[in-house]
């Protein structure tokens, strides 16, 4: 019974501990998932999608990355442009699509960014 | 007979005493059930999409299999769980379903639910005789890594970041009015310093035993100003973090008797408290005689009476938790944007103030203690 504590004990600091490794390691890399950062940054962004010259509607760029399309992410947009980058290098590679998503992070002015084919 | 059992079957969920869980982790682990379900995490976990392991994506070549499989540790965690059988487990169970949930799914990411796995995890880990200070550990990560994530962005230091959000996500009209009448950042900059000071104070008194009643405190008191002015409760963030808190909370071993004088607010008191008392934890002692005080009763660390007894006895009580998360859960479906936050800043500061008279009562023991320390030494 005592070990068993001691085992669920030591389970539950190395889980502390990497969610601490986590926080640190996220210093050096822009996505900032696992990390505690939420509301670090604020963007406003919308991702524009278009496949052999038709460009996709909001409800279809959502659908297809199963996240919302137009609109504030809390977090870091580097989240957003991982996710769309691992789509597009994977499931959407075939397609070949023409993917941007303009953003505006803290009302610095805007941006765009391209998936790197 | 057959009936009492039946009855006692279906109050089981309601029930958060004689398992091997502490009451108030229980407690909490049930809510974030409910909270779980009712916010659709059910309904978002998917095959394979976007993964965090890329390798999850070979599992596509059997279509719905990781979906049933995590919905089926959902299902098997949540039910044993709130049917108050094998709970720790049960809480891991849970914990695995979320983390596989988020790992086979990018775009489900999300912090609010994050938390609620590393809390379901963590409860699993903590036995009944210990004090769950996991929980404070982790609750203590999240602030400082909040607070460090902060500190490293130059726009929370000029303020830009506040102002933006207040500005321009939120439209807020009482930030907007005052940066139009003197176009200065110096409000966005107080705010950012003060959310960063809160943090940095709430994460340390978090790891220090001698300091955790300043923390819970300063926690109500940070989200409820936070939720105030900008109407946000980041996804169900904020929740989450008042949930966790329920944890923190001693609740009685022992049955608790609880002297009355009779009146009719104390007759309505009691009714409701038998109402919420879903474990059976307070008996009642009716008095005739106008004498003594109108409410009493003793614990098993102090004698209690009044404004605290009454607050002691509801934070002892699952019933009083459901009925809170019923009361909010109510205004987000039922409302919509404004009237929805009026209900909701009524709601979260009845709750403040319902709760003050324990830090109240602590601050009283400490001048009491230190009055006495010095009488001896005069």
């Amino acid at each position: 019974m005592k070990n068993q504590k001691i085992v669920y004990l030591c389970i539950g600091v190395l889980f502390l501990l990497l969610q601490l490794g986590s926080v640190v390691y996220a210093r050096f890399i822009p996505e900032k998932f696992f990390c505690w950062a939420p509301y670090d940054e604020h963007t406003y962004y919308k991702i524009q999608v278009s496949l052999n010259g038709k460009a996709l509607s909001t409800d279809e760029v959502k659908s297809r990355y199963n996240y919302l399309s137009d609109g504030w992410e809390p977090r870091s947009i580097d989240n957003v442009f991982s996710l769309v980058q691992q789509y597009e290098a994977t499931y959407g590679k075939a397609e070949n699509a023409n993917v941007e998503i303009l953003y505006n992070t803290n009302g610095n002015g805007w941006n765009i960014w391209r998936p790197i084919k | 007979m057959a009936t009492n059992k039946i009855i006692s079957f279906l109050t089981l969920p309601f029930k958060v005493y004689g398992t091997s869980m502490r009451p108030g982790v229980l407690m909490m682990c049930k809510i974030f059930v409910v909270l779980l379900i009712a916010h659709g995490f059910f309904g978002s976990i998917t095959d394979s999409f976007i993964p965090f392991i890329s390798s999850l994506d070979n599992l596509n070549q059997y279509p719905n299999l990781l979906e049933y499989f995590i919905k089926a540790l959902f299902i098997l965690g949540s039910t044993s769980l709130i049917l108050n059988y094998k709970v720790r487990a049960s809480a891991i169970l849970i914990a695995c379903s979320i983390f596989l949930g988020i790992l086979a799914s990018k775009p489900i990411f999300r912090n609010h639910l994050f938390i609620i796995g590393c809390v379901f995890f963590l409860s699993g880990l903590t036995s009944k005789e210990d004090t769950p200070w996991l929980l404070f550990f982790q609750l203590g990560l999240v602030y400082f890594g909040a607070l460090l994530n902060k500190m490293t962005q130059i726009e929370w230091w000029t303020g830009q970041f506040m102002h933006n959000w207040l500005s321009v996500a939120l439209e807020n009209p009482v930030y907007n009015s005052w940066y139009e009448s003197t176009s200065s950042l110096i409000l966005a900059k107080l705010m950012s310093y003060s959310a960063m000071l809160a943090e940095l104070l709430i994460g340390f008194c978090l790891f220090v035993p001698k300091f955790r009643l300043y923390a819970i405190t300063m926690i109500l008191v940070f989200h409820t100003i936070l939720f105030s002015f900008t109407g946000e409760t980041f996804g169900y963030f904020m929740e989450d973090i008042l949930i966790i808190l329920i944890a923190f909370r001693e609740w009685p071993e022992q049955p608790i008797q609880i002297d009355y004088r009779m009146s009719n607010f104390n007759n309505g008191l009691v009714n409701l408290i038998k109402l919420l008392d879903f474990d059976r934890r307070f008996t009642f002692n009716k008095r005739f005689k106008a004498v003594g005080r109108g409410l009493s009763a003793t614990n098993d660390f102090k004698f209690l009476h009044g404004k605290s007894l009454i607050v002691h006895t509801l934070l002892s009580t699952s019933g009083f938790y459901i009925l809170i998360l019923c009361l909010e859960m109510g205004i987000r479906y039922l409302f919509n944007d404004f009237l929805k936050y009026i209900f909701l800043l009524g709601l979260f500061w009845i709750l403040l103030l319902l709760l003050s008279p324990i830090f109240f009562d602590y601050l009283k023991k400490v001048r009491q203690k230190k009055l006495a320390v010095n009488h001896e030494f005069e």
